[in-house]
């Protein structure tokens, strides 16, 4: 005699649908972040994380998945000590960020157990580590970075809502074919991070259907030092868009040498391989910032100097457009290296001359800053998934069948 | 003589007239102290002028002005005399012999130090100062009670024309052990600071000058051209803090003159082709001088040593 199974009873289309929109109303979904497993800072990918961990500190189910980067050094110390081929991989570990994100998944991608280069045993030997398949429900979200249309048409399949997080307006084109865009591979929404690239993108891929989302500058991180004697004649420099930049950014600060040579004396100090209370410090110690990207897709760094009462001098990019103004910083054409290295002079001989000791420099500067609070931040990513998840609510209520 | 009666402020601003200077340039650096921010008092010590002379500095004194030179519509010029607004509270000392610059300086500190004052700082006729510099040094003074002088960034001409900026080597890369406070190394490598316009604690200063017949005597009058880089050597050896505020703070004008004297610091760079009777000084002269300095600095009493031509 067999044994009776008992089957789960099959849900139709509606319920399945019922289904999916209460969990969704119970927020009882999954909010996927992509992100490129850099283990060194990156702005983009510290808003993305920023933006993962204030949706789980609301209460989301935040995970954030990666695609681990192939340790060429680790991989062939092993290979040469196990005579074969042997792959090991580098952990995603941003631990650069100023805030912790240990609460959120962080969800290696891959069909088989790898090897980490930091998961070795007593004995020296390496152990496998779990990876996962991406394995997504239709109550879900996945949030894409703008500059990986690869994962874009990967996930083309998939059945959840995809959304584009836009930080740039650079990398939205670079690695897509001619005449592509991301509605072939069937992505509609995109959350943008500034008016520049939401302008940018109805120009280039119209019809997308554009959320903005202005970030906040940190004031407990970046903030004007308590004396004031301690801000020095010292210009903070970055120059972090590669060899090209950093060349053009060492342009600048010889040409100014040229120009000014009574401001011989003067002190340029960079901005790079330090964390963020580091790098805020000495921001804050700085007179000046000269701003040379070139490229930014809205630009937190002269919005981060203002907070400290540092006077910016530099190229006005495109994607700094809505809060650049004649009022909070000496701003040179974009790419032109004689004009900021005027400018540069022209600010420094004001500033040693007392002119931008008055108050209504800074005023100047926190209302520019107005907008871009850390409250204000969090509260309209909020804003922005809640709105989502109506849209899909409404979305699969509308293919119920009759 | 006492300045108790007439103090209205903490800090106490001299200069000297040994010969009359010109109207506009007289007045200028009156105007530049009587509008600060920051109101100080002045005290003018005269020595060789007429009475006509020292009448007529008075009436300057009493109402400082600028010339303001406009260019009109049809290319001429024309000047403007724009007053001040503010009184400058001043004295007028007539001083019964020349005066070398140590000598202003150990005045200054002594009429200082009697009335109560705070501060010192020297400035000369032809010079200016920037109007908020007073303020911007007593700023820097409550924020860094450790420093005991404050110079400023000075700008610095020669007969007209802007050739740079003095006193600001402290902040410039690899010069100084702390950005922008002058330390015994790099004064010992060059003579970095100018004293003008420089703001000087008066309490701070004491513990390392020399006391001779109940007077302070900070400055080494006995050390000629190099009196104020031996005292600069002294009290930065004995610890005292010295850093330069970055700010301009002070215009110095050297303007050619046919005599050098040694009431004043402003040295030329072309004092050994002076002659003699002109003020002049040989090139082994000026080099003793400069050594003397960097060996008496060990010392806070003046040893009044004399240089010896070598006759060969």
């Amino acid at each position: 005699m067999e044994t009776p199974v008992t089957e789960a009873p099959k849900l139709s289309h509606n319920e399945v649908i019922d289904l999916t929109i209460k969990k969704l109303e119970e927020n009882n979904f999954n909010l996927f972040f992509y992100a490129p497993a850099m283990n060194s800072p990156s702005g983009g990918i510290g808003v993305l994380l920023k933006t993962a961990k204030d949706l789980s500190d609301a209460g989301f189910n935040v995970k954030i998945i990666y695609e681990p980067a192939l340790d060429q050094k680790a991989s062939y110390e092993e290979s040469v000590k196990q005579k074969k081929q042997v792959e090991v991989f580098t952990r995603f570990n941003p631990k650069w960020i100023d805030f912790n994100i240990d609460n959120i998944e962080l969800m290696p991608l891959g069909d088989k157990e790898i090897f980490f280069s930091d998961s070795k045993n007593s004995k020296g030997e390496y152990e496998n580590n779990k990876t996962h398949q991406l394995s997504v429900n239709p109550e879900d979200f996945l949030i894409i970075p703008e500059g990986f249309p690869n994962i874009m048409e990967r996930t083309t399949q998939v059945s959840c809502k995809r959304i584009v997080l836009a930080q740039s307006w650079f990398y939205v084109l670079l690695a897509m074919n001619p005449g592509q865009k991301w509605q072939h591979f069937g992505i509609q929404d995109v959350i943008s991070v500034s008016d520049a690239i939401t302008e940018y993108l109805h120009s280039a891929m119209p019809g997308l259907r554009i959320k903005n989302f202005k970030q906040g500058i940190s004031r407990k991180t970046f903030k004007a030092p308590k004396k004031l004697s301690t801000k020095f004649p010292m210009v903070a420099f970055t120059g972090s868009r590669g060899s090209e930049n950093q060349m053009k950014t060492q342009s600048i600060i010889k040409n100014f040498y040229a120009f000014y040579p009574h401001l011989k004396w003067i002190r340029f100090v960079g901005l790079s391989n330090m964390d963020k209370e580091q790098f805020s410090e000495r921001l804050a110690s700085c007179a000046f910032l000269l701003y040379t990207d070139d490229i930014a897709g809205f630009g937190t760094l002269p919005l981060e100097a203002m907070a400290c009462g540092t006077h910016v001098v530099g190229w006005a990019p495109f994607g700094g457009k809505e809060y650049i103004t004649a009022e909070n910083g000496y701003w040179a054409t974009n790419g032109d290296i004689f004009q900021a290295a005027e400018l540069l002079g022209v600010a420094i001989d004001k500033w040693l001359a007392g002119e931008l000791d008055t108050p209504a420099v800074q005023e100047s500067y926190e209302k520019t800053l107005a907008p871009y609070t850390e409250e204000g931040e969090k509260e309209q990513m909020l804003n922005i998934i809640n709105q989502y998840k109506n849209e899909r609510i409404n979305e699969l209520t509308g293919i119920k069948t009759k | 003589m006492n300045l108790q009666e007439s103090k209205q402020s903490n800090c106490l601003v001299a200069m000297y007239l040994y010969e009359m200077p010109t109207d506009s340039s007289v007045a200028e650096c009156f105007y530049s102290i009587a509008e600060q921010t920051k109101s100080v008092d002045v005290v003018i010590f005269t020595n060789g002028l007429t009475q006509e002379q020292v009448s007529k500095l008075k009436t300057i004194a009493e109402s400082p002005y600028y010339t303001l030179t406009k260019r009109e519509e049809n290319g001429e010029t024309s000047e403007e005399q724009v007053k001040s607004t503010k009184v400058m509270n001043h004295v007028f000392i007539e001083s019964p012999e020349p005066m070398t610059f140590a000598k202003i300086f150990n005045e200054t500190f002594n009429l200082a130090l009697n009335a109560g004052y705070e501060t010192i700082s020297l400035v000369e006729a032809e010079d200016s100062l920037s109007l908020k510099w007073f303020d911007t040094a007593d700023f820097y003074a409550k924020e860094n009670p450790e420093i005991g002088i404050f110079l400023p960034l000075i700008r610095n001409s020669i007969n007209g024309t802007f050739t740079g900026l003095l006193n600001e080597a402290a902040w410039a890369e690899g010069m100084s052990e702390e950005a922008g406070k002058v330390d015994i190394n790099l004064l010992m490598r060059f003579n970095c600071i100018n004293p003008l316009g420089a703001v000087y604690k008066v309490e701070s200063i004491k513990e390392y000058a020399e006391t001779k017949d109940e007077k302070v005597l900070p400055m080494k009058e006995s050390i000629k051209l190099s009196h104020y880089y031996e005292f600069f050597l002294r009290m930065i050896y004995n610890d005292l803090k010295v850093m330069t505020v970055p700010r301009l703070g002070y215009e110095l004008r050297i303007v050619r003159k046919e005599n050098y004297t040694d009431s004043t610091c402003k040295l030329p760079q072309d004092i050994t082709s002076y002659p003699i009777g002109r003020g002049g000084i040989s090139p082994e002269e000026g080099r003793f001088w400069f050594e003397l300095a960097k060996k008496e600095y060990f010392f806070d009493e003046d040893r009044k040593k004399e240089y010896e031509p070598s006759f060969q």
